[in-house]
Parts: structure tokens; sequence; C-alpha cells
């Protein structure tokens, strides 16, 4: 890792810093200084964690309106602690580390917003959540994600952030919003270093180029029907993972050359959600349909490319209820291949629960919190328990456990998707412990 | 806008009982003598129903916004304290609501930005109304009514005490006055006939302006499990909470609430007091 890097990434932040605290009168900054470490305790204990991060928070008047902008230096000090190549022993000897997964400085969030009567536009750097079900990512892809830590980071590191414009009008019979979607953002898996590196990404993938004909666009109207709110979408996007097309030459019947031709395509997902509270219970249902989801087949099958487009639909069911002062959170998901072939090489139908269990303690100062997620392919499981504790107003530290497991598989190969690809239990072995400890300011 | 506790009042006098000129402050001390003497006999007939109905019905201003600063007090005398934007509005039962409330926490820097939405109903079919607003998640969400019996921000009231409870649901018996201070009070006992987390209330209402001094909260075993006390703001025929100061005498916490920065008559409107509220935050 080159230390210079991080200097610059600390120099970058110290301005960050110094530009935020001299804005004008009515300008705010607030942040949070953060240290996390993890320890993986399968097998002998190993550091695979050492995070520190400082993230300001800048908001004001501008004009009619408002700005935030939330930018962070980072570093990771594990390597100075651990050997690469025992925190991922996927890492070949001699394989290149990536240098900004330890170090550097981002910009997380910029945005401006102008508030009218009926309709406000925020236009930037920005993260918009659709959905109701925590987690299940049905109707709630705007943003892809960024695999870094697996799934184990929050919302705001969790989705990467798009530069957009988002309008919201607010008609009397509800709301609905617009999206106009240029910067062209895919999932980013954890890169080679990354005790999460499951896969990647091929070396001469083709990203679409941001122009007006490529930019993503969605809708969303959400309105009141008695005792139910309701939601309907559409998003016209490109889909967060690429589809890897094959072809195969011969001259004679003789094979002389396989060529790969990776690229992302297009998608339309179709949305929507009812929630309504009933005896003391939120219940949820949220439901997508994809239209033009390209997925990898068997070679043997002899599809032109590879790859086939079929849709697909997802939905699910969810409730929230307090039972003896724990907030307790089930959900159920499930996603079906329609017009599904054999040589397909997943399964036609993939199920997956749920359950948070959430109670504060001592005068709200100690949280415990248990998440568990289960995903019926591979019976794979991650388990969170996790106790969150207030020192001061100012400082609150967490210690967690992170359990996975379930059949490991393999993982996909750069050509598609592979038939025993297990995406959680090809973790089994990285069980952790966590602790965190955060100044807020 | 009027601005009170401490700052300036602009009001337009709507709603303040100013009277213009001395000849009508004669002549209305000479009516009110008269009428006093009724009012006695009246409140003398009046029933616990009709008196939490006259304390439920003092006028707080069509709107309000104020800082509401919690201070939390635990047995071993350790404390935390969390400051709230209040935004409040009268919805008079107008689409079904007798009240809309929002807090945005202001501080600790933890909490920072989220948002409550209680949504109080008039109908007694139908049940209050929660939503919260995290910035971590950076979405709103629901919140199941049964979640109404949990600690406002780990206070000694509920989101239940923070709103109203209709008055039907409870029976509310006149037990007998009580003089503090000089003062008179009726003292009035309110029991649950629907679902609640207590057992009674008992609630001491002022016989001069029916504000409520003090409210004594009972456990479903009808044992004494919390003590409020409250201070008022009275500015012409506005009466509006300045400070509650409720002690949990099962557990030793204890809650003041304190009211600063109060305005009324800003002109709050349906749009504070919907999601699109919530998650644009609080704004000057």
């Amino acid at each position: 890792m080159c230390p210079g890097r991080w200097v610059l990434a600390g120099v970058a932040g110290l301005l960050a810093g110094l530009w935020l605290a001299a804005t004008p009168a009515g300008a705010a900054v607030s942040g949070r200084l953060q240290q996390e470490l993890a320890v993986r305790v399968s097998g002998q204990p190993l550091p695979t964690k050492g995070l520190s991060f400082l993230q300001l928070e800048g908001t004001g008047a501008l004009g009619p309106g408002s700005y935030m902008v939330i930018g962070r230096v980072f570093y990771d000090g594990v390597l100075d602690a651990a050997d690469p190549y025992e925190i991922n022993p996927n890492l070949a000897p001699g394989d290149p580390l990536d240098p900004d997964y330890f170090a550097g400085a981002e910009l997380k969030e910029a945005y401006a917003d102008f508030l009218g009567d009926r309709a406000d536009v925020r236009v930037g750097r920005q993260i918009v959540r659709w959905g109701l079900l925590e987690g299940a990512r049905i109707t709630d892809r705007v943003n892809p994600l960024d695999f870094r830590e697996f799934l184990f980071r929050d919302v705001e590191d969790r989705y990467i952030p798009l530069w957009m414009v988002r309008a919201d009008v607010y008609p009397a019979w509800g709301h609905l919003q617009w999206l106009a979607i240029p910067d062209l953002r895919f999932h980013k898996p954890a890169p080679a270093g990354s005790e999460w590196q499951e896969f990647e990404l091929p070396s001469d993938l083709r990203r679409p180029r941001r122009s007006p004909r490529n930019t993503e666009w969605g809708a969303k109207a959400a309105w009141q029907m008695g005792e139910v709110a309701a939601s309907a979408s559409y998003f016209y996007t490109w889909d967060d993972f690429p589809a890897a097309y094959r072809s195969i030459f011969g001259v004679g019947g003789q094979l002389t050359g396989v060529s790969f031709d990776a690229r992302y395509e297009r998608l339309e997902i179709f949305g929507v959600t009812l929630s309504r509270t009933a005896r003391g219970m939120v219940l949820s249902l949220e439901g997508a349909y994809d239209r033009g989801k390209r997925l990898a087949t068997d070679a043997a099958a002899g599809v032109p490319g590879n790859e086939v487009e079929r849709d697909v639909a997802r939905y699910g069911a969810g409730v929230d209820v307090n039972v003896a002062g724990v907030d307790v959170s089930v959900l159920y998901i499930q996603e079906q291949i329609v017009r599904f072939e054999s040589y397909i090489p997943v399964n036609r139908v993939e199920r997956g629960a749920s359950l948070m269990l959430r109670e504060q303690f001592l005068n709200d100062r100690l949280e415990a919190e248990l998440l568990g997620l289960y995903f019926a392919t591979g019976r794979q499981y991650i388990l969170r328990p996790k106790l969150a504790y207030k020192l001061t107003d100012h400082v609150k530290c967490a210690v967690g456990l992170d359990l996975l497991g379930g059949q490991r598989g393999v993982p996909p190969d750069a050509a598609g998707g592979a038939r025993d690809f297990r995406f959680v239990g090809y973790f089994k072995d990285h069980d952790r412990v966590t602790a965190t400890v955060a100044y807020r300011f | 806008m009027r601005r009170i506790c401490g700052k300036e009042l602009k009001g337009n006098g709507k709603d303040s009982m100013v009277f213009k000129n001395r000849w009508m402050k004669t002549a209305g001390m000479c009516a009110a003598a008269a009428l006093l003497g009724l009012a006695a006999t009246a409140q003398a007939a009046m029933t616990g129903t009709e008196i939490v109905q006259k304390s439920r019905d003092l006028y707080q201003g069509v709107d309000q916004r104020s800082t509401v600063t919690l201070e939390l007090i635990n047995s071993d005398g350790s404390t935390r304290k969390i400051v709230t934007k209040r935004l409040w509005k009268d919805f008079k039962g107008d689409q079904g609501y007798a009240a809309k409330t929002v807090f945005f926490t202001l501080f600790p820097p933890d909490s920072k930005g989220v948002g409550f939405l209680i949504w109080d109903t008039s109908d007694p079919k139908q049940q209050d109304k929660l939503w919260l607003y995290l910035p971590s998640l950076k979405q709103v969400r629901k919140v199941s009514v049964r979640d109404q019996d949990d600690a406002f921000m780990g206070s000694d009231l509920t989101f239940a005490d923070m709103g109203q409870r209709l008055l039907e649901e409870d029976a509310h018996t006149l037990v007998g006055d009580e003089t503090l201070d000089g003062k008179g009070y009726f003292i009035v006992e309110s029991v649950p006939v629907s679902e609640s987390i207590y057992g009674k209330k008992r609630l001491w209402i002022s016989k001069d302006d029916h504000t409520t001094l003090k409210i004594e909260y009972y456990d479903r075993k009808n044992e004494l499990l919390k003590v409020q006390d409250i201070t008022w703001i009275r500015d012409g025929n506005m009466r509006v909470y300045k400070q509650l100061d409720v002690k949990n005498v099962q557990t030793n916490h204890r809650t003041i609430y304190t009211i600063t920065d109060l305005e009324t008559g800003v002109g709050l409107g349906d749009r504070d007091f919907s999601d699109r509220g919530l998650t644009r935050g609080y704004r000057e």
C-alpha cells in the first residue's frame, strides 16, 4: 500500500473540513470519528479489519434552497497486523491488492434541495430508497450496492450514491416521484485484499457511456386507500449484474476459440407496495417484476451467446410488531424466474426469510439487537447479535458477532453464474467478532 | 406569529382576551361578579367527564412550534438530555384527526434528524397513527399502534401519553376536590374502558381555568406508578405546557420536559405533518 495515498486522503479531508468550517453563517458542520475492529474467530483468531474514518457533514442555505455535503477519509490499518493472504485465502501470491480498499477519501453525498409549495427538487449525489421490506431489495433498487464488507455495512456505506435529479410532486391525492440518473454505476464487488472477495468483474467488461439515451429513469406514485398505503413504481435501469455473452469460433467442425463479451444490459422493474396497520402490527407487501433479465446458461445447451433473456418476479411480506417491549420484524421473500428452463444453472425459485429483534435497556443507553437471515438454497444463514452502549451523548460503542453458515458452494466464474454458487455459505469460515467506537459531534 | 417564553408577543389580539378600555373593564367586572355565582353553581354540578372535557378544550393556539428539552434522570442520579423541535397543529377533527404533532431530534448527535410523526385521531373507531423517520435508513417507517405504549424517547411518558386518549376511552368520575396554594382543584379519576397500560389516572384540574396541575398514573394493579406535575404558560385565553415533571415512583426514574422558544400561529400546514415533512427534517 502506498502511504502517500492515505496522507493525500488526510490532507483532502482536512481541507474539506476547513472549507466546511469556513462556510457562512447558517451553515452547520457535524460529523463522526469512528474506529471499527473485526477479528475472525473461525479457526485461529485473525484480525481482519482495523478501519478508522472521519466523516464530515455540512449543511446550509443555498439561495432559496439548502445543501448537504458528506465526505469521508478512511484508513484500514489491518495490514499492519495481519497478512493479506491469510485474511483472504483466495488471494493468490503476487495478486495486487486494491489500495483504494485500505485508504482514501470519498465524497459520499452532495446535493442541493429546492423546496416549493407542492414540489421539491433534489439535485446531486444521493441515495434514494424505495420499498418497505428492509434489506429485501425488491423495489429498493435505485442505488447499486457496495459489497466491500459483504452485507454488513450500514445503508450509507452499502448503497452507492448516484448523481441524479429527483423531483417530488405532492398532488392532493398523494405523492409522485420522478428520477433521472445519468450517473451509471453498478454493484461493486469486494476488491482484492478484502476478506469478502467473492466474485470479480471481467477485465474487459463494457460499460455503457453516460448519455441522455443511457440515462436511468424512474417514477413512483404513492397514495392512501383507506387504511392501506399503496405505491406503484417503474424503473428503467441497467441491470447491476453484467451479462457475459460467449461466442465459440470453429472451422470445419474444429473449435478454434472462445470469446467473451461482458456488458451491462437494460432492465425494466415494475413495482408495487402495500402496507397497513392492524391489531398493533404493521403489515407490508412488496412485489416487483423484472423484465429483460439476462441469465447465464449451461454451455452444453448451445444457447447463442450463452445467455437467455427472462423475466423475474420478486415478492415478499413483512410484519412489524412489538411483543413485550421487544421490536420484532419478520420478513419472507421469494424470487421466481418466469419461463424457466433446466439449462439455466440457478434455481427456478429462491426463498429467504429474516428476523430482527431489538430492545433497549438501562435508560435506553443499552440496545440489544439480533438479526437472522436464512436462505433456503443451501440452508445458508447469517446471525448477527449485537450490543450497543451509549457511553455519553457523543460516544457510542458496540460489540457483535457475525456468524455465517450453510453450504459453501463455489463462486461463479467470469463467464456467468454457477449452479452451486452460494452467496452466503461461501463465507462459512468467516465468523467474526466486531467492535466499534464512534464519537459524533 | 406570536413568540412566548420571554420572547416578543406580536399577536393580532384575536386569541387573547384583552379588554380594550377601562369602561368595559368595570362593566365586565360587575358582570363577572354576577356570573361567578352562576359559574360556581354550574361547576358544582359538573361531572367528571365534563371537567376533563373542559381541560381538553383549553385553547392552545391554532398551531405551535417549540423546543422541547427532555432531561432524563436515572435512579442513580445520572442524567441524559434530548433536545427536540416540536411542531403541533390543532386539526379540529378535520379528516378525522384531532391534532398532529411532529418531533425532530436535534440532540444528541447520534439521534439528530430522527423524526416522529403522530396523528391523533378524533374518531373512536380509528387508531392513532405513528411514523418514524430514521436518517440512517433514509426511510419513513410506519410504527405499530401497540408501540404507543413504549416510552417516548426513553422518557417517563409513552407515545400515547404524548398524544391524548379520546374522552370516551376512559370513564371519568369526580372523586373530590382540594385546595393547593390557595387555589381550588377538582380531583377526577379516569378509569380506562378501552385497552390501556394503566389501571387508572387521577387528575387535579383547576377550578379557575381547567388547567391540569397534577396527574397520578396507576398501574394495572392500581398501584401508584407515576406522578406528573405540570406548569403552564398563560397568555390571554391560551394555555400551553411550560414544564412537565414526571416521576416514576416504582423505578425512581424521572423526566423533566421543558418547553422553550414557543411560537404560535406560525402557519403550519398539512405538509409539515406528512412523510414529506419528516424526510425534509426541521428547517428554520
